[in-house]
């Protein structure tokens, strides 16, 4: 019986390792060619470990663009993205909750609203959004990319919302009836249940914020405002020699923030207090 | 007696809006200011020629006259994004459910795992995801070089052969399930512990737990990841832009990708965001669907604690959860 | 009839929001007395952005201008500029394509340059005013050329040697070509790149020019060798003889050559054909991803009937100014320093194409900085311009859309999916309706 459940144990990591080896090859291929000769990056596809092992593409990326380094992009990035995530979890969970627990006028219509403006290609918002953003005078500057962060994400929102549907109503009645207001309600009794929810929300939060392209390009002019996003397409154009060696080396320092970020987040995640302690 | 009662309903009532308000005042000033002009916007842009560099011109229905009528590629990039949607999403969502039932259990190796299946989503769109792909799909790549070890004679170009070419999107997208697995593996988490504690006494296996406690009590997830993948389907650029751009001969064109280029390639966001509001339409009809029939399978953890019996009480979701 | 007033009135107030929020701002240049503030927006790769901005820092430092540089990639640059274009907002100096110029210039977002080159700003003491015509957009000067290139053939040596076949010359003919990469076929069993595969309408313009014929007409509104019965069942006919090639196996496979994306996947840097069709200013990205191998340029084939030859110079991309710029004549100074100064040559390289300006041709070819592929690509633009000294304006409005058609149906074709007939019929009667909008 115990043997059986090892065999069981050995079998079940050789295969999520193995198909995880699978998943994570083109990540594990870019790692190693960050360390070929520029040259040789994309004619040894099919090899992975370099015969010779340079560090000259990490200090050629580093040094950036006329003097603009990376130091300057990944300062941009974190203070961008920091700000992004800490509004977008306050604004999403606090509308999350407002949609779900409490019945105010004209709820069902803003939900619809929220729903229906996710269903629109960005690309045609694109345009008129940056009119309003340039008559606020906020083009080069990190407002357009941080403050309508602050009212959450829908996709986030709905995503809170779900999980509040599976906590039990009776909380907030007993909590009501213990006296306590429905701000209080939220951050001392939801807040602590939809830690899962919100952690999820942060993960995603940091990684679609990090990693946004178009919207940086937009509103930041000055390459000293640019983002390690924008930055990263600096390196390649199609009509000339590019630096594939630089690239992935830099792509390499970029994805560091966002595994970090996974890996300290994650336990809430999966340790989520959830509904466990109090379901008795 | 009957006015004082009407007096305290309605100043609870305005209590309530106050507060509801409040909480969803932070998005509510963000969309008003910042998302609810350019959508407003983007329909009458629709009923004008716009070239973006002059004044609009006003056309009426013209561009979508054009859409239904004349534009062969509208027709075709809206049959590619269909077949996209409807293979990819259902086989997506299904690795994410399988993958984070399999991570969900307790190890020493677990958190690696997770940070291993997740990874694939992290590299997007980038330049090591298309390099990779061509060297894995291409007549003389990986996938190849291994039917032929395994017997089959295979010549085909897999990314730019015609009949292939947008599997080779599909199966990136499905690469890609880290955030439906990450949401799926939270909902699991979110599962009381004493459901499965209670179900063992009663001697249920494992498969009876997962029928009878697991699946129900993650419905409200899976419809959340099917609706917002639903969503992000159709609107699916960046992985047929990396990797086929379209091609070959407009097999691959992706609707968001066709409206793109019309918006900025060709300089027709008229017609762009005439493309767009059909998109809308469509994608809002399918949204709405799976509303609709969520009453018949989403089960909300609410109903098994007021239920006496503890079976299963279907309620409404959705649109309807929020009037609940 | 109202509400439609309304609505128009109601549109355009949105719209002008962006438009009026800076009209009255007005940026504290002084006058082109050196201390001019300009924006300058170009696209490119490392290189570019590094060669780039320490030019135009050592032009700062000379003139006394605060030069702000705002460089990003291909990917999205005309997203970007089109939406600042409707913020009013443009930078004052835009690096600008042959494909999107005529959208700026016929809305007015660019200005005329002519006035700068009359007062001497831009100076044309070693630069062909006839060249300059790459630039000139509904009769007027929209952007400085930067530097031109040409359609050509690159061939590898090595293979040729051993096929025991003599190098092709400027004066070959359509069927020589066919009949040259068959041999080679035969001899080393060496493949040649179909012709133009992802950019068919450069082989096609190139076709109906040996008959006399632009490729569009001058006011763009359609293509001037439509009707010409002969022009087009000669071209299809050649468009044919590739095909047949491909059946033969003699040129490669479509399907192949569709995957490739990076410069190192080509058969020509792999050294697995034996030419290729490309645009000059690449050519220095296939001799240095294929540096094992011996590489020279050719002009391309002449097809048998036609009464002259087929090509042509481009421009390669432009300087343009936008009509936000405060300070025109600072910023065509710039321009001028761009395209005419030798200090900015050196250090900027054929980047950009090879320059008009025919002083500084000469100093890059004689300079030992140079690398030999460099002054390969000049020999060959020469060459070129001596044959067609004029140089092909910018492509017409909705061009883009019609020429995505052609490149659609001639991979159709290399595919077996439509015969070459109807690819030609096809562009034509697509183009007919696209181009005059």
């Amino acid at each position: 019986m115990k043997r059986k459940k090892i065999i069981g144990t050995i079998l079940f990591h050789v295969f999520v390792a193995g198909i995880g080896f699978i998943m994570v090859y083109p990540l594990i291929w870019m790692f190693f060619s960050s360390f070929k000769a520029s040259d040789r990056v994309l004619s040894t596809v099919g090899q992975l470990i370099p015969t010779e092992w340079h560090l000259s593409n990490y200090r050629n990326g580093w040094a950036g663009f006329g003097g603009t380094t990376f130091a300057t992009f990944f300062k941009n990035s974190f203070i961008v993205t920091f700000l992004s995530v800490l509004g977008n979890i306050i604004g999403s969970s606090m509308a999350a909750y407002g949609f779900s627990r409490i019945r105010f006028a004209g709820r069902r219509f803003w939900f619809l609203m929220m729903m229906i403006t996710m269903m629109v290609p960005s690309q045609v918002l694109m345009v008129p959004q940056y009119i309003i953003f340039h008559g606020l005078h906020w083009v080069d500057t990190f407002l357009p990319l941080v403050v309508p962060e602050w009212g959450g994400r829908a996709f986030f929102i709905f995503l809170i919302m779900q999980f509040i549907q599976g906590i039990p109503r009776e909380l907030d009645e007993a909590a009501e009836i213990d006296g306590c207001g429905k701000i209080r309600l939220f951050t001392n009794v939801m807040v602590p249940l939809i830690v899962p929810a919100i952690a999820t929300s942060a993960i995603f939060a940091f990684y679609w914020k990090w990693d946004d392209f178009m919207g940086s390009l937009l509103y930041l002019n000055a390459p000293k405002n640019y983002t390690v996003a924008i930055a990263l397409k600096l390196f390649t154009d199609p009509t000339a020699v590019s630096d594939y060696g630089a690239m992935f080396a830099m792509c390499v320092l970029s994805l560091v923030p966002v595994i970090v970020l996974f890996l300290l987040t994650q336990r809430y995640i999966v340790d989520g207090i959830a509904t466990s302690g109090l379901k008795g | 007696m009957k006015s004082t009662l009407s007096v305290t309903m309605r100043r609870r009532r305005r209590k309530e809006n106050l507060i509801g308000y409040f909480f969803i005042g932070p998005w509510l000033i963000c969309f008003l200011a910042f998302t609810a002009v350019p959508f407003v916007t983007s329909f009458f842009l629709s009923l004008t020629e716009y070239d973006m560099l002059s004044a609009p011109k006003f056309v009426g229905l013209k561009n979508y006259v054009r859409m239904f009528t004349s534009d062969k590629l509208f027709r075709q990039s809206l049959g590619v994004t269909f077949q996209f949607v409807f293979i990819s999403i259902p086989l997506r969502l299904l690795f994410a459910l399988i993958v984070a039932l399999i991570l969900n259990r307790d190890s020493k190796a677990i958190p690696l795992y997770r940070v291993v299946y997740y990874l694939p989503s992290i590299l997007g769109g980038s330049v090591a995801v298309s390099v990779m792909w061509r060297y894995v799909f291409s007549k003389s790549g990986v996938l190849n070089t291994a039917l032929q070890a395994i017997g089959i004679n295979s010549m085909i170009s897999w990314i730019s052969n015609k009949d292939t070419a947008l599997w080779s999107i599909i199966l990136l997208f499905i690469w890609q399930f880290g955030s439906p697995m990450l949401i799926f593996l939270s909902g699991l988490k979110q599962i009381p512990k004493s459901y499965y504690e209670a179900a063992q006494v009663d001697g249920a296996g494992a498969v009876k737990k997962f029928f009878y406690i697991t699946l129900p009590l993650l419905t409200p997830i899976i419809f959340f990841n099917l609706v917002m993948q639903m969503i992000g389907g159709f609107m699916v650029f960046s992985q047929a832009m990396i990797i086929t751009d379209g091609g070959p001969m407009n097999r691959t064109l992706m609707y968001a990708l066709y409206l793109y280029r019309q918006s900025f390639a060709y300089y027709k966001m008229g017609y762009g965001c005439a493309l767009a509001w059909v998109l809308m339409i469509i994608i809002g009809a399918f949204t709405a669907l799976v509303f609709k029939s969520s009453s018949a399978w989403v089960f909300y953890e609410n109903s098994m604690n007021d239920g006496s019996s503890g079976a299963k009480k279907k309620h409404r979701t959705g649109k309807k959860a929020v009037r609940a | 009839m109202k509400a439609r007033r309304i609505f128009a009135v109601s549109l355009a107030a949105v719209m002008a929001l962006g438009t009026s929020a800076y009209a009255g701002e007005a940026e504290s240049a002084s006058e082109s007395e050196g201390g001019a503030t300009l924006r300058i927006a170009w696209w490119g790769g490392q290189e570019r952005h590094n060669s780039t901005i320490s030019a135009l820092d050592a032009y700062a430092e000379k003139s006394g201008d605060t030069l702000n540089y705002e460089y990003t990639s291909w990917d999205s640059y005309f997203e970007n500029l089109a939406t600042q274009a409707v913020g009013n907002n443009l930078p004052d100096v835009i690096q600008m394509s042959t494909t999107d110029i005529i959208n700026y210039s016929k809305n007015g977002q660019i200005i005329d340059l002519q006035p700068y080159i009359d007062d001497g700003t831009i100076s044309t003491e070693y630069i062909d005013t006839d060249s300059l015509s790459g630039g000139v957009v509904d009769g007027q000067l929209a952007g400085i050329t930067t530097g031109v290139n040409s359609v050509a053939v690159i061939y590898n040596k090595g293979i040729f040697d051993q096929a025991g076949i003599d190098y092709p010359t400027d004066e070959w003919t359509w069927s020589e070509f066919i009949q040259t990469a068959k041999d080679i076929y035969d001899a080393t069993g060496v493949q040649t790149d179909i012709p133009f595969l992802a950019e068919a309408r450069w082989l096609i313009e190139d076709m109906v020019r040996c008959y006399g014929y632009d490729f569009f007409s001058e006011d763009g509104q359609s293509l001037p060798w439509a009707d010409d019965d002969d022009v087009k069942s000669a071209v299809a006919a050649a468009v044919q003889q590739i095909k047949d090639g491909v059946d033969a196996g003699y040129f490669v496979d479509p399907e192949v050559q569709v995957a490739w994306s990076t410069t190192e996947e080509n058969y020509i840097v792999t050294g697995q054909s034996a030419m290729s069709f490309i645009l000059s200013n690449y050519y220095t990205m296939y001799t240095t991803a294929g540096s094992d191998n011996q590489y020279d340029l050719v002009m391309l084939p002449k097809l048998d009937d036609g009464k002259q030859t087929g090509m042509y110079l481009n421009p390669n991309m432009y300087w343009t100014i936008s009509k936000n710029c405060e300070d025109p004549k600072a910023a065509a100074a710039v321009i001028n320093y761009l395209v005419n100064d030798e200090d900015a040559c050196m250090t900027l390289g054929t980047d950009r194409g090879i320059y008009l300006n025919s002083h500084l041709r000469e100093l890059l070819s004689e300079s030992d900085d140079v690398s030999d592929d460099t002054k390969t690509v000049l020999s060959y633009i020469s060459r070129v311009q001596e044959a067609v000294p004029s140089v092909n304006p910018a492509d017409p409005a909705n061009s883009a859309e019609a020429i995505s058609v052609l490149k659609n149906d001639y991979t159709s074709v290399m595919y077996g999916e439509m015969s070459a007939e109807d690819c030609i019929q096809d562009f034509v009667d697509q183009a007919s309706s696209i181009l005059p909008e």
